[in-house]
């Protein structure tokens, strides 16, 4: 049996080079970082160099209890929560909603448009967005004028803390909806046709058909898009970086809701070079992402019987 | 459980590998054992830091290239060109290949990476660098080599205060001018400090009929004034990662923004914001916003966004600084605006609240990266020279400039123009000034300008003064004290900032009062008692070292 397995990894050789340059890749940027957690249990200066992470005092749970004891951590906790989830709930169910919709266009050219439209923002960098943001939606920005041609106030719409998960959520909509409308457009295509047929036949409706055949159809699909989703919450699900959004869309007139771990991590370890404690607050992340796997994974298994494992 | 012992070791063996890979720690021996550098005492003398003399390897003979980083978004240039540069080249054999921060955390990431090249210019992180485990000790080269510089002993010190090892100092901060330097401006009857200033068009003032204003209701009255007369345009523009308020703070006695401690009436040293004037600071500010004169978007946009604003033409006012900001605005407008004028606004206020606390400015230091550290240090040594200084800041001697019996130097005709149509940095290149001097930049910077643009320029010459020690006595990383002091006032996101922009943008006086009040008991709740006494203690003894009281 052994040697089976050598023969067959022999034939394949080739290609399993490919597979082991991606595990290498795993390996040397995803999983021998995670040595560096131990810098959250440790007294670590930079001082110390890259060994010190090993060699520098152990400090057992003091990095964790500053900064559960910090007067920002209820702040910091509800901004990333709140940003991520809301979202989640508002652009988890477009993509969705816009591939069920252009697989019901029969014109090819106008669905091509949409599709193509749609999709373009993504490859635009969240500094650009910003970019935008910050042209129209200044004081003087298209948004305002308009306002005022309307004879409303001039609003902050850029400092103001009741515009920033407004603007986040919105941008991020506009900005990946229509990429992961191309994979459950891909789902879609899957289903087998006769099963529209056959529900024609029967006198289906088209909604019934949307109902019956192609929402069951891409449910697994949905599945393993939420858990993933559900997986990285804490950084922005499906809809683009909670962390690009609030570092660049994040000032000081709506700091109270635009810090968010991420930001904190990167203003704690990078500018004030306090790498143990925000390799901490990290983890703390971590965590809690990891916790959200496990969970969404086995509702997910409980409810649909499909899981990612 | 054998196999998974064996695989974790093997796992733990290879993070072991790579982590000292990749360890910059290239050449240890030079810097380390470096318990023989002198200590710092507190003297205004010189001290000499000698061994055998070495054979200096900097030489037009010996050309080479350093990479070398600033940690500055703002730096306007990034190439190694201009006539100064080449002059440096021509008698040192250095040339650099300059890389400019695009973003302020760049630095961090460098040096969590280790991915340093070999000359790093900055004035933040200071301490991060200072360790032999990033940078070159320079008492060690120095004794290494056979260096001869006599380094004085007050620069020293500055970078002594904020080195993670003690006795050795990784860098010397540029820029360093005690209260006595500035006198010297005096003498020579031109320039002044780098300091706030309120830059505001003086051709739209006329128009509105005002005068050039004298007290600071006077300066109020003129920005809420163009509020109401200019709507398209921000009356009063500001960098908030920058300049700040400066001029405001200054005109009521409570030093630049960098000044986080000030002296209060019994002689005891507490936060700016319990500074007796921060009230009437704050007030004056929130009715210009309540007037419609200040614009949130500062706070979310960078200094740059707000200079391309103010030389664009949509801005009355701009709080920024002396030496330079009035003439480049007015160039650059001049060409859509023919008759714009841009004046500094005069002092208003006690001229004695008109200083900083600088210990010094840009520190360079060379990477454990440099290949070849000796040379790094003798050509820093060289800019620090009074020839290198004054190379960098005043250009060549004879051509650029001459001087009398009495060292004033007379700048030709083309440097004069070039200070003045904007075209300084291109032609000249001044910005490679690692070992620069506050009063050769304040003269050669405004030797042109024309006198009426700046009037008060007279009494920041006369009263400009500089407080080290409150910057000597700040907390160094690593420590509990630092860690305060970071939460409450580091910029931008620091406890004072984020308050002092919300008391601005209150919508009245109760919700100033309000969120004043919110912003003192949140402090002492992140420990500002704590930090305060800390602070009173170290800077009443950081004045001893500068010979104060």
């Amino acid at each position: 049996m052994k040697a089976d397995i050598f023969k067959i990894f022999w034939k394949q050789r080739r290609l399993q080079l490919f597979v082991l340059m991606g595990m290498a890749f795993l390996f040397v940027f995803n999983y021998l970082p995670i040595f560096g957690i131990i810098m959250a249990f440790k007294n670590y200066k930079l001082s110390s160099g890259v060994l010190g992470i090993f060699t520098s005092p152990f400090v057992g749970l003091k990095n964790f209890k500053e900064f559960f004891g910090d007067y920002k951590f209820p702040f910091l906790l509800r901004n990333t929560l709140v940003l991520s989830v809301a979202k989640l709930v508002f652009t988890f169910p477009l993509p969705i909603f816009l591939a069920i919709v252009l697989n019901e266009v029969r014109n090819a050219k106008v669905k091509r448009v949409v599709q193509t439209v749609s999709y373009l923002p993504y490859f635009i960098s969240w500094v650009i967005v910003s970019g935008f943001c910050q042209i129209f939606l200044s004081m003087n920005g298209v948004f305002n004028d308009l306002f005022a041609a309307m004879g409303w106030q001039r609003m902050q719409l850029l400092t103001g803390s009741q515009f920033f998960r407004i603007i986040a959520v919105f941008t991020a909509m506009w900005k990946e909806t229509g990429w992961w409308t191309i994979i459950f457009l891909a789902a879609i295509t899957g289903i087998d046709t006769s099963q529209y047929e056959s529900a024609q036949i029967d006198g289906a409706t088209r909604l019934q058909r949307i109902a019956y055949i192609t929402m069951p159809g891409i449910l697994p699909t949905i599945t393993v898009v939420l858990i993933l989703a559900l997986g990285n919450l804490i950084g922005g699900g499906l809809s683009g970086s909670n962390f690009e959004q609030s570092y660049l869309l994040g000032n000081t007139g709506n700091l109270d809701v635009s810090e968010i771990i991420q930001t904190y991590v990167l203003e704690i370890g990078l500018s004030q070079g306090r790498y143990a404690y925000a390799t901490a607050a990290g983890l703390f992340q971590s965590i809690i992402s990891f916790t959200l796997v496990l969970v969404s994974n086995f509702v997910a298994k409980r409810i649909s019987g499909e899981g990612l494992f | 459980m054998k196999k998974i012992t064996r695989v974790l070791a093997f796992i733990l063996s290879c993070g072991l590998v790579l982590a000292s890979c990749s360890s910059n720690t290239p050449d240890n021996t030079s810097t380390e054992g470096d318990a023989n550098a002198p200590v710092v005492e507190a003297s205004a003398d010189d001290i000499t830091v000698t061994a055998d003399a070495g054979t200096s390897k900097l030489s037009p003979d010996n050309p080479h290239t350093f990479d070398v980083f600033f940690n500055f978004t703002w730096y306007p240039i990034n190439k190694w060109e201009g006539i100064i540069p080449e002059e440096i080249t021509t008698r040192t054999g250095i040339t650099l290949n300059p890389t400019v921060a695009v973003d302020v955390q760049q630095l961090g990431v460098m040096i969590a990476s280790g991915d340093l090249p070999d000359l790093i210019a900055t004035d933040g992180m200071l301490s991060n660098l200072s360790t032999s485990e990033l940078s070159y000790d320079w008492g060690g080269l120095i004794e290494q080599y056979g260096i001869d510089w006599d380094i004085p002993q007050v620069n020293k010190a500055n970078a002594l205060s904020f080195t993670q090892e003690e006795g050795k100092f990784f860098t010397l901060l540029s820029h360093f001018a005690s209260t006595e330097d500035w006198v010297e401006l005096t003498r020579y009857n031109v320039g002044a400090a780098m300091t706030g200033s309120l830059i505001y068009r003086y051709d739209l003032l006329q128009e509105m009929g005002l005068s050039e204003p004298q007290t600071m209701d006077e300066v109020k009255a003129m920005l809420i004034k163009a509020a109401e007369t200019y709507p398209d345009k921000i009356a009063l523009a500001f960098d908030s990662n920058s300049w700040d308020f400066t001029y405001f703070r200054e005109n009521l006695d409570m030093g630049q923004t960098e000044c986080n401690y000030v002296e209060d009436a019994d002689g005891n040293w507490v936060p700016y914001a319990m500074h007796p004037n921060f009230m009437t600071y704050i007030k004056l500010l929130n009715d210009i916003y309540k007037a419609g004169g200040i614009s949130t978007d500062n706070w979310a946009t960078d200094g740059t966004t707000t200079e391309a604003l103010v030389q664009a033409g949509g801005a009355f006012a701009w709080s920024q600084c002396t030496q330079g900001g009035a003439m480049d605005a007015t160039a650059a407008l001049k060409e859509t605006v023919p008759t714009a004028i841009f004046h500094e606004a005069p002092v208003v206020g006690d001229p004695s609240g008109y200083y900083n606390t600088s210990i010094g400015w840009m520190g360079t230091f060379i990477s454990k990266n440099c290949d070849d550290p000796q040379l790094a240090l003798e050509y820093l040594k060289f800019l620090h020279s009074d020839e290198g200084a004054k190379l960098t800041q005043w250009g060549r001697e004879g051509v650029d400039y001459t001087v009398d019996a009495n060292g004033v130097p007379t700048f030709s005709d083309e440097w004069s123009e070039a200070t003045l149509n904007g075209t300084m940095d291109e032609k000249y290149n001044t910005w490679f000034y690692f070992g620069g001097s506050k009063i050769l930049e304040a003269i050669a910077r405004c030797a042109a300008y024309p006198t009426e643009m700046i009037p008060n320029y007279p009494a920041l010459r006369e009263n400009f003064g500089n407080k080290p020690w409150i910057r000597y006595a700040e907390p160094v990383d690593g420590t509990d004290e630092k860690v305060i002091y970071d939460k409450l006032f580091l910029r931008p996101n620091g406890h004072y900032r984020t308050y002092e922009m919300k008391i601005i943008t209150s919508a009245n006086d109760d919700e100033l009062q309000k969120n004043y009040d919110e912003m003192l008991s949140v402090a002492k709740s992140l420990g500002e008692e704590t930090i305060t006494a800390y602070m009173d203690k170290a800077i009443k003894e950081a004045m001893v070292v500068y010979g104060e009281k």
